[in-house]
C-alpha cells in the first residue's frame, strides 16, 4: 500500500500510517477472518461428505464400487482417522473436536 | 441379413451358465469372421484358459496371432485385480508417510476382496479393448460366467450418474476450499485442472461412457447367449435375457449347443426343448450346433462348429 501522505510532517504521517495499518487489522479480524472460518468450516464439512460417498465401506454402509473408489484412497489417507471419528457421531461436538484435534 | 453380415460386429460377447461351451463357440466365431478376411481378436477371461488348449498352442496375456487374421489373447482377471491393486499401493508409498501408510495399507489390500471386485476388474478388462477399436476388424468375448457378467453390464447408467455427481461435489469442495485460503499457490483453474483426485474420476467416466456408447449400440455389439437343449439353461437363460434388456441390451441370438445326433431317448426330449426355445425365444436368431462324435480339441473342430454358425449346416 503506497503511503497516505506525502508532504506534510514526517512523524505525524507515520502515525497516520500506522493508524491506518491498525484499523485495517482491526476490521481484517473482526470481519474477514471470521467468515475465513465460516468458509473453511464449509469446507471441511465438504470434503467430509465427499468422503462419505467414495468411502462409505470404511462407516460400515456397502460401496458396491470401492474397489474404483479405494484408487482415491492415498489422496484421503491423512484426513481418514480425523474424518472416520467425526462420522461417528455428526452431532456430538466432541467427536467433531477430537477428529480436528485428535484425541487427548 | 445372413449370418455372416449378422456375426460381423465390432464386439462379440458370449453369455452362458459356465459349461455350456461358451468358448468353444466364440472360438468358432472368431475362427469364422477370420475366414472372411476380417482381422479379428478372440479374448478369454476363463481362468481355465481353455483357448490355448481348442488351437493346441500357447496363447498368453499378449496378444498372440494363432493364424491367419486370427489373434488370441488369455486374461487372467485376478492377476488384473492385482497388478491395479498394487499400483494403487505404489502410488500410496510416494505421497503418504510411512506411519499413515501403515494404517491404509490393510484397507488397500483388503480391496482385492472387496465385493464386486472380480465383477469389476473384468469390466476393466474388457474396457481396455474398447479403446483399441481401430485394430481389429472384430473382436470375440468369451465372457465368464453369467452370474458376473449380467450385473457388471447393467452398471454403466447407474454409474455415469454416480459418478458425475462426485465429479460436482469436488470441484464445488475445491472452489470452497480455495476461497477459505489466504494466500493460494495456484489459480483454481490450475488447481482443478491439476488435481489427481478429478483425475482419476474423470478416468472412470470416461470408461463408464465409452462402455455405454458401445454396450448399447446393436451396429457396434452383439450379445448372444449359449445354452443346451436342457431345463435348468433354459430357465436361467430366460431370466438372464430379461435382467439385461431391462437394461436395454438386447440379446439377439442363442446358440443351442451339444445336441444329440442319435435317436436316444434324450435326444426326443431334446428335440422338445428345442421347439420351446424356438417359441420362446423368437424372433431372436437360433443357432443349432450339434454335438460332435468327437471331443472339442484342435483346429478341425471348430472349423466344423464354424461352418454351422456361418452357413448353417454340418
Amino acid at each position: 500500500m503506497p503511503p497516505l501522505c506525502y508532504n506534510t510532517v514526517k512523524g505525524w504521517c507515520i502515525e497516520m500510517n500506522k493508524f491506518f495499518e491498525n484499523l485495517k487489522l482491526f476490521f481484517k479480524g473482526a470481519f474477514i477472518d471470521t467468515s475465513h472460518e465460516v468458509i473453511e468450516a464449509a469446507a471441511n464439512m465438504m470434503q467430509d461428505n465427499f468422503m462419505i460417498v467414495i468411502f462409505s465401506d470404511f462407516l460400515g454402509i456397502p460401496n458396491p464400487l470401492s474397489y474404483y473408489t479405494i484408487e482415491l484412497l492415498p489422496y484421503f489417507a491423512d484426513k481418514l482417522p480425523g474424518w472416520e471419528m467425526r462420522m461417528s457421531d455428526r452431532r456430538s461436538v466432541l467427536a467433531k473436536a477430537m477428529g480436528e484435534i485428535g484425541e487427548p | 441379413m445372413d449370418n455372416k453380415t449378422f456375426f460381423d460386429r465390432k464386439f462379440i460377447f458370449l453369455s452362458g451358465k459356465g459349461g455350456v461351451g461358451k468358448t468353444t463357440t466364440s472360438s468358432s466365431i472368431a475362427l469364422g469372421l477370420s475366414k472372411l478376411g476380417h482381422k479379428t481378436l478372440l479374448i478369454s477371461t476363463d481362468p481355465s484358459h481353455s483357448i490355448g488348449h481348442i488351437f493346441e498352442q500357447p496363447i498368453g496375456y499378449k496378444e498372440k496371432p494363432i493364424r491367419e487374421n486370427l489373434y488370441g489373447i488369455e486374461i487372467d482377471v485376478r492377476a488384473e485385480s492385482k497388478r491395479y491393486i498394487d499400483g494403487i499401493l505404489e502410488q500410496a508409498k510416494q505421497i503418504l508417510s510411512p506411519v499413515i501408510l501403515d494404517e491404509v495399507r490393510d484397507q488397500i489390500e483388503l480391496a482385492y476382496h472387496s465385493p464386486g471386485a472380480e465383477e469389476l476388474a473384468l469390466f476393466d478388462v474388457i474396457s481396455r479393448f474398447f479403446t483399441m477399436e481401430e485394430r481389429y476388424d472384430n473382436f470375440v468375448f468369451d465372457t465368464a460366467p453369467s452370474g458376473y457378467t449380467l450385473r457388471l453390464l447393467s452398471l454403466p447408467k447407474a454409474l455415469n450418474n454416480w459418478i458425475n455427481r462426485l465429479i460436482k461435489t469436488r470441484i464445488n469442495a475445491m472452489k470452497v476450499e480455495y476461497y477459505a485460503t489466504m494466500n493460494p499457490d495456484k489459480k483454481l483453474k490450475e488447481k482443478i485442472e491439476e488435481d489427481p483426485v478429478l483425475k482419476i474420476l474423470n478416468k472412470r467416466k470416461a470408461q463408464f461412457e465409452r462402455a455405454r456408447q458401445i454396450l448399447l449400440d446393436n451396429e457396434k455389439a452383439l450379445f448372444m447367449f449359449v445354452l443346451n437343449p436342457e431345463r435348468l439353461p433354459i430357465e436361467i437363460t430366460r431370466d438372464s435375457i430379461n435382467e439385461l434388456e431391462q437394461n436395454k441390451i438386447k440379446i439377439e441370438a442363442l446358440v443351442i449347443n451339444k445336441i444329440s445326433t442319435d435317436n436316444s431317448k434324450r435326444s426326443l426330449k431334446e428335440k422338445e426343448y428345442i421347439a420351446q426355445i424356438e417359441k420362446e425365444f423368437a424372433p431372436r436368431r437360433i443357432f443349432k450346433v450339434p454335438l460332435l462324435e468327437e471331443e472339442v480339441h484342435g483346429i478341425e473342430s471348430i472349423e466344423k462348429i464354424a461352418e454351422v454358425l456361418f452357413n448353417g449346416s454340418l
